[in-house]
């Protein structure tokens, strides 16, 4: 988070935008694919943002302006679901290795 | 002159800004052969139809990864002769590019870019014209921004940072071209590079993600393809530019120049 803040300034005022700079290129690469085979909106809880900060109970509000997954659907979306619904710790982090490549 | 509601000529802003018209940066004669490159060609496609296209890219001097500098003003001049009446194409194509939309509540929608009828009240003569954001040199917006979300780049496209934005909608009263929409209503799927939200206010920003990756704003292009071709984009502080070119020997106009807020976008024909 702190170098997405750092990266997010360099973007906005700067004008930089190498994927190293943006968070669309986070969403792009992390998209987590629901049960229709599109990637998820930060709706659901597989969403690749959310499972940890649900873990976390920390509601985040980035998603309240940008897009929280990719616009051409499907593009790269990983398939897994997130299984530890009940706040597992272990279940998150190979939820985690699982989408995070 | 007279007009619609959201009309600019008619307001006198408010703003308590002086004339100043100073504090532009000065360009070197380095700088300025640095940007050579990036001549426009033209291209006749007959029937009094004329493209104007880039051959090189307009930000192709600027390296992936550098800031952007002052060596660049971009800018935009629009023909209002070639303007159609009830012609809405830049309109359609901002909305499509940056994911804003008529719902059916004029009050509260957002507004990036608007077609203006305007009238000669003395004849009954009247014509149209898109009005955006002016991407002022001295732009009232910033100034009266208390958080600092409202900023220009250092090329002269001004923005909000919707990061630090409060909704305090300062920026809405201060711009004297009604340039300015605040969101109301909570958003879902909006676009990828066009990140927008509830409690923040936009505006145009000339295409910035397209800048950026040396391509012309969305409404230009639009209008370029399928209707007049009123609109040219470029850069206004490269001599050699077709719009620095044109700019420089014609007559243009910018609405409400008296009010010192510099605008980066020039009308002929009004
Ligand atoms: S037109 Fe309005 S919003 Fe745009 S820079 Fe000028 S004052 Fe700011
Ligand atoms: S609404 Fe946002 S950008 Fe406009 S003046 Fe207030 S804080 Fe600044």
């Amino acid at each position: 988070m702190i170098v997405l803040m750092h990266q997010r300034d360099g973007t906005v005022h700067d004008g930089i935008r190498t994927s190293r700079f943006s968070l669309k290129g986070c969403i792009d690469c992390h998209a987590v694919k629901g049960a229709d085979g599109k990637p998820v909106t930060i709706a659901s809880g597989d969403h690749f943002c959310r499972t940890c900060h649900d873990y976390a109970a920390v509601r985040i509000d980035c998603f309240e302006c940008h897009a929280s997954r990719p616009e051409s659907a499907g593009a790269s979306a990983g398939s897994a679901s997130f299984p530890g619904r009940e706040h597992d710790g272990a279940a998150l982090a190979q939820y985690l290795r699982s989408v995070g490549r | 002159m007279s007009c619609g509601s959201k009309c600019a000529t008619g307001c006198a802003g408010g703003t308590g800004r002086g004339c100043a018209g100073a504090g532009r940066d000065r360009i070197d004669e380095e700088r300025r052969s640095f940007m050579r490159g990036a001549a426009a060609s033209v291209m006749s496609l007959g029937a009094g139809v004329t493209l104007y296209a880039f051959d090189a890219d307009p930000a192709a001097a600027r390296e992936p990864g550098e800031k952007v500098t002052a060596k660049n003003r971009w800018g935009l001049l629009i023909d209002v002769s070639k303007c159609a009446d009830g012609c809405s194409k830049c309109v359609t194509a901002c909305q499509d590019e940056n994911g804003w939309r008529d719902t059916g509540h004029p009050e509260t929608d957002a507004q990036w870019i608007r077609t203006l009828t305007v009238k000669n009240p003395n004849n009954g003569a009247t014509f149209s014209l898109p009005m955006m954001c002016q991407h002022c040199a001295n732009p009232p917006c910033v100034d009266v921004c208390p958080t600092g979300a409202s900023f220009k780049r250092a090329d002269g496209i001004v923005l909000v940072d919707k990061h630090t934005c409060i909704g305090c909608r300062y920026c809405m009263m201060a711009c004297p071209y009604k340039a300015r929409s605040f969101i109301h209503e909570p958003l879902q799927d909006q676009k990828p590079y066009a990140p927008r939200g509830k409690g923040t206010v936009e505006s145009c920003t000339l295409c910035v993600h397209r800048v950026d990756s040396g391509r012309i704003p969305a409404c230009v292009e639009a209008c370029n393809d399928t209707a007049g071709g009123a609109m040219l984009f470029g850069d206004l502080n490269d001599p050699s530019s077709e719009i620095a070119k044109r700019v420089t020997a014609l007559r243009t106009t910018r609405i409400r120049a008296d009010l010192g807020t510099d605008p980066g976008v020039y009308y002929r024909n009004i």
